[in-house]
């Protein structure tokens, strides 16, 4: 187990390494440099970003100096907003996004689960297609069509939910569904697939020949370990519903992270978008390490190795 | 009475490409005590017969007739939950695979907790505990107390077979049926597997029914053996007139691939010719006849009756034209 | 059973006569009717109705985005200042945008983009993927070590945010998003190869191969490409939806093929500003996005589920 997390642990720093210093490079590489745009820039904030990236310096000790501010957690200032830094801008909205992320996971996997179990169960029956139907039609909807569709139905023809915007539990049904859905379909598929191996297994049959009730047997033998691949797609499963609140906030118009790193994209904020990629790409790199983690505690077979 | 009387069972198999006759009309008893060899080639039926006797058989395959009469009652006619009260307590059942039978996520003593938490007269926990030991040393493992709190992975096959046969006789049950329980381990080990097993079935007197496709591994053991093919009983008997005696072709053949030790080294392994018959379409008449080298006309039209003695079946025509019964032919 | 036969009909001498070998009902005979690998995989396939509907989908749409294109009297970039913001009609089918170009024309358009980056996808993983994922598998050892040390490293690299940000320096364009997509889309593929070459390594038929002295070139030519062609295909298949959706994606954010040109994603996004008075403007392409999806999805699965031995009865 120590291995194993010490493994995963530096294959997690050298990723991050690969970020940063893939980030680095391709900013240089943005003609003309990332701070000459077409309107000059007022003279007091040019100071102040060649003093942070050092464009003085040859290039070798820029991107030294880079790390080390990256190691310290200090992603620069915005090029758009220069009395913001992108601390400030993550540290601002980012906990919109993570509390709009929740309730989308925690739907994900709680629909998904039951859906995919039930259809485990009745393999091959109405209630399986059905689901597995629906489930299909989901993984081919991105978050960026269902968003507006739900937006469309529910807020402008049925004025049921508000149209847009950010505010109470009603302002967060339409993005948290819009980003669910995909997600609750993959993991409804492959909680089935899942469970229909487990269930093929001579354990399960072992079990049930012991006179094992069948929800003892549906819960201790074939649930439990089916959830392990289901747990471990947890974690990749939030990244995929982060990327995906990049638009979804967007077009919901809510006060996210998703929707400034969209914006400094379409503002092309250099200094932003780098900085919170770097934020996004340890943030993501660490739900994989949490995976890796999961999965080992989950399995005593990878824990003893 | 017999303590299990199987009547006519036929378990089919309903696939898309047709209807697999797995078990087409097999008939046998177990008394209180015997030994049963159940003995043929894959796909004989054997394992489906135990898994019907279990009522554990699976999509798309469904026991469509025969009666499975279990001290007195039949267990077809069982709900779902009264059924469940008969595994493991009464029936137990040992599988082929070790190496899959136990739920890699939980530790052996898990499995045997659970189910010792079936027994009645196991009040405390401890009870449960000391219960569990003192099974994994009668099934021959090695510091049992440490074992418990292992995981399946931790175990050998052979290991794992014999927690196995510990979960197995836990609950102490009248019938145990093994399915191939050797067949997946080394020479050695099955060796010392099977000495457990006659050692377990002595001291506790069960009735077992014995599944292989190896004759040689039950001659010590069974009292009685039953041979099947292509989803059909063949022949039955005592275990010693069947070896000393075998009256079906199969059978004969059967034997004759067993290796001996005083065999003439230049003597070829005798090799059954042809191979299983497809089961969708099985061949008409006996079953065997296409790859019987004494198949007659009529065994490609009618299906075998049977003959020979009390405490001795054959369905072979072969036979049946031996003992005389038809007058002239 | 034994009741029905008479102990008369037995009484006929020829039934008990021995049987000519040449008579018995061969083992040949009886054995279930040859099928190959593929046929049997199709004969699967065909019976799997969603499958079907997908694979006619997929044709459909292939025909309406080469083809249509070409017959439509409407030009994708010709704009009509007459017809600015119609609903779908008789003349537009999907109605037209803000400044009067036919909706129906440019959905088909950016099916094409979706369609070429699906295509190209399919290329990268087959070509990049199973030559990477083959070779460290045929080679293993350091080799195979390194190989897959580096296909670790980029996996645990957030693909999505590289391709954002290669976007951004390389500026919008479709040559740009192939060239993002083309670094990233084999990785998945090159391990699945590497399984698959491992697990085939060991298998009987192969090792009897080597043993009869077939060279290195025949084997992975003749035995271990043709056995993992199965995940492979379904890989491929199921992963082209994933990277049209990234295309849209780019497209939606604004990083991907720059007006006039449309993608179904850039066609999307401009939708939205006018869901409230104009909604096909956003609904006709999302549905686009999404029935090429579903049609490559019902395919694959179907696939998956006809090549899997395990589910052949």
């Amino acid at each position: 187990m120590g291995r194993f997390i010490v493994r995963r642990l530096a294959l997690m720093v050298i990723a991050l390494w690969v970020v940063v210093t893939v980030t680095f490079f391709l900013a240089h590489m943005i003609p003309g440099g990332p701070f000459d745009r077409e309107k000059p820039v007022p003279e007091a904030i040019k100071k102040n970003l060649e003093e942070k990236y050092h464009l003085n310096e040859p290039m070798w000790k820029q991107y030294l100096l880079y790390l080390n501010d990256i190691i310290h957690g200090d992603l620069g200032p915005s090029f758009k907003y220069p009395d913001r830094t992108v601390n400030d801008i993550i540290k601002e909205s980012f906990p919109v996004s993570a509390q709009l992320g929740f309730w989308a996971v925690l739907m994900a996997t709680f629909v998904g689960i039951s859906l995919g179990s039930v259809s485990a169960l009745h393999q091959g029956e109405l209630i399986d297609s059905f689901s597995m139907f629906f489930a299909i039609l989901f993984i081919s909807l991105p978050s960026f069509v269902i968003a507006p569709i739900f937006q469309y139905i529910f807020g402008v023809k049925l004025h049921w939910l508000p149209v847009a915007n950010w505010g109470s539990w009603k302002h967060m049904i339409l993005p948290a569904l819009s980003l669910a859905l995909g997600p609750t379909a993959v993991i409804a598929r492959l909680t089935r697939a899942s469970m229909l191996e487990v269930l093929s297994n001579d354990y399960v049959k072992a079990a049930r020949a012991r006179g094992l009730s069948g929800l003892r047997v549906l819960i201790v033998y074939a649930l439990k370990n089916a959830l392990i691949p289901v747990v471990t797609y947890l974690f990749p499963l939030i990244a995929a519903i982060f990327t995906g609140s990049f638009v979804v906030e967007k077009i919901f118009n809510i006060p996210g992270l998703g929707r400034y790193y969209v914006t400094s994209i379409y503002n092309r904020d250099y200094t932003v978008i780098l900085g919170v990629t770097v934020f996004y790409a340890a943030f993501l790199i660490l739900m994989n390490l949490l995976a890796d983690i999961t999965y080992a505690l989950l399995d005593p077979r990878i824990r003893y190795e | 009475m017999a303590l299990l009387e199987v009547r006519n069972l036929q378990t089919y198999f309903f696939t898309y490409a047709g209807v697999v006759k797995a078990v087409d009309g097999v008939s046998f008893s177990v008394d209180r005590g015997e030994v049963l060899g159940i003995v043929g080639e894959s796909g004989s039926g054997k394992s489906v017969t135990a898994m019907s006797i279990m009522r554990l058989v699976q999509q798309p395959g469904k026991t469509v007739g025969g009666e499975i009469i279990f001290d007195g009652i039949n267990l077809l006619n069982l709900s779902d939950r009264e059924m469940n009260a008969y595994r493991g307590k009464r029936i137990a059942m040992v599988f082929q695979d070790p190496m899959t039978s136990l739920n890699p996520t939980l530790t052996v003593g898990y499995h045997m907790m659970e189910l010792l938490s079936r027994d009645p007269n196991l009040k405390t926990k401890k009870d449960k505990i000391d219960r569990a030991i003192e099974l994994l040393k009668a099934v021959g493992i090695s510091e049992p107390e440490k074992r418990l709190s292992q995981y399946p992975y931790q175990f050998s096959g052979g290991m794992r077979q014999r927690v196995m046969i510990a979960l197995a006789i836990a609950l102490n049950p009248d019938l145990l049926i093994m399915d191939e329980p050797t067949t997946a381990l080394d020479v050695t080990v099955q060796a010392q597997i099977m000495e457990l097993v006659k050692e377990i079935q002595e001291k506790y007197h069960m009735a077992v029914i014995f599944i292989t496709h190896d004759l040689g591994v039950i001659a010590g053991f069974a009292d009685r053996v039953m041979v099947m093919y292509a989803g059909k009983k063949v022949e039955e008997g005592d275990v010693y007139s069947i070896f000393e005696n075998p009256l079906h072709p199969y059978t004969q053949a059967l034997l004759s691939a067993v290796p001996k030790l005083d065999m003439d080294r230049s003597q070829r392994l005798y090799a059954i010719p042809g191979s299983p018959p497809n089961m969708i379409a099985p061949p008409p008449g006996c079953r065997f006849h296409p790859r019987c080298p004494y198949a007659m006309r009529i065994c490609a039209k009618k299906i075998p009756i049977a003959a020979g003695t009390d405490n001795r079946e054959v369905y072979c025509w072969k036979v049946f034209k031996e003992m005389g019964v038809v007058e002239g032919v | 059973m034994s009741m029905d036969i008479k102990i008369e009909e037995l009484k006929d001498k020829s039934l008990w006569e021995p049987i000519p070998e040449e008579e018995k009902m061969g083992a040949e005979e009886l054995t279930a009717p040859q099928v190959t690998f593929w046929g049997d995989v199709w004969r699967r396939f065909r019976k799997n109705r969603l499958a079907v509907l997908g694979l006619v989908l997929l044709v459909i749409i292939l025909l309406f985005a080469l083809v249509g294109p070409l017959v439509s009297p409407y030009p994708y970039d010709k704009q009509d200042y007459d017809a600015i913001l119609q609903a779908p009609n008789l003349a537009h089918p999907f109605g037209t945008d803000y400044v009067g170009r036919d909706l129906f024309t440019r959905v088909m358009y950016g099916a094409r983009i979706s369609l070429a980056v699906g295509f190209l996808a399919a290329m990268v993983q087959l070509v990049i993927g199973v030559l990477y994922g083959g070779i460290s598998g045929f080679m293993g050892g350091k080799v195979d070590e390194i190989m897959m040390r580096i296909v670790d490293i980029m996996y645990a690299i957030p693909i999505l945010l590289i391709v954002i940000l290669l976007m951004v320096v390389l500026g919008p364009g479709l040559v740009n998003i192939f060239l993002a997509l083309g670094f990233f889309y084999w990785l998945g593929m090159a391990r699945i190869v590497r399984s698959q070459i491992l697990t085939l390594k060991e298998e009987e038929f192969v090792l009897a191969a080597r043993v009869l002295g077939a060279s290195t070139k025949r084997l992975l030519l003749r035995h271990l490409i043709p056995n993992a062609m199965g995940p492979v295909i379904v890989t491929v298949t199921l992963n082209i939806p994933n990277a049209i959706f990234t295309e849209a994606f780019l497209s939606y954010i604004g990083l991907g093929v720059s007006a006039p040109m449309a993608s179904l994603g850039s066609l999307a996004s401009d939708g939205v500003e006018y869901i409230r008075t104009a909604p096909w403007l956003m609904l006709f392409p999302a549905l686009a996005i999404a029935l090429i999806a579903l049609a490559f999805n019902f395919v694959g699965d179907g696939l998956r589920d006809s090549l899997d031995p395990r589910l052949r009865r």
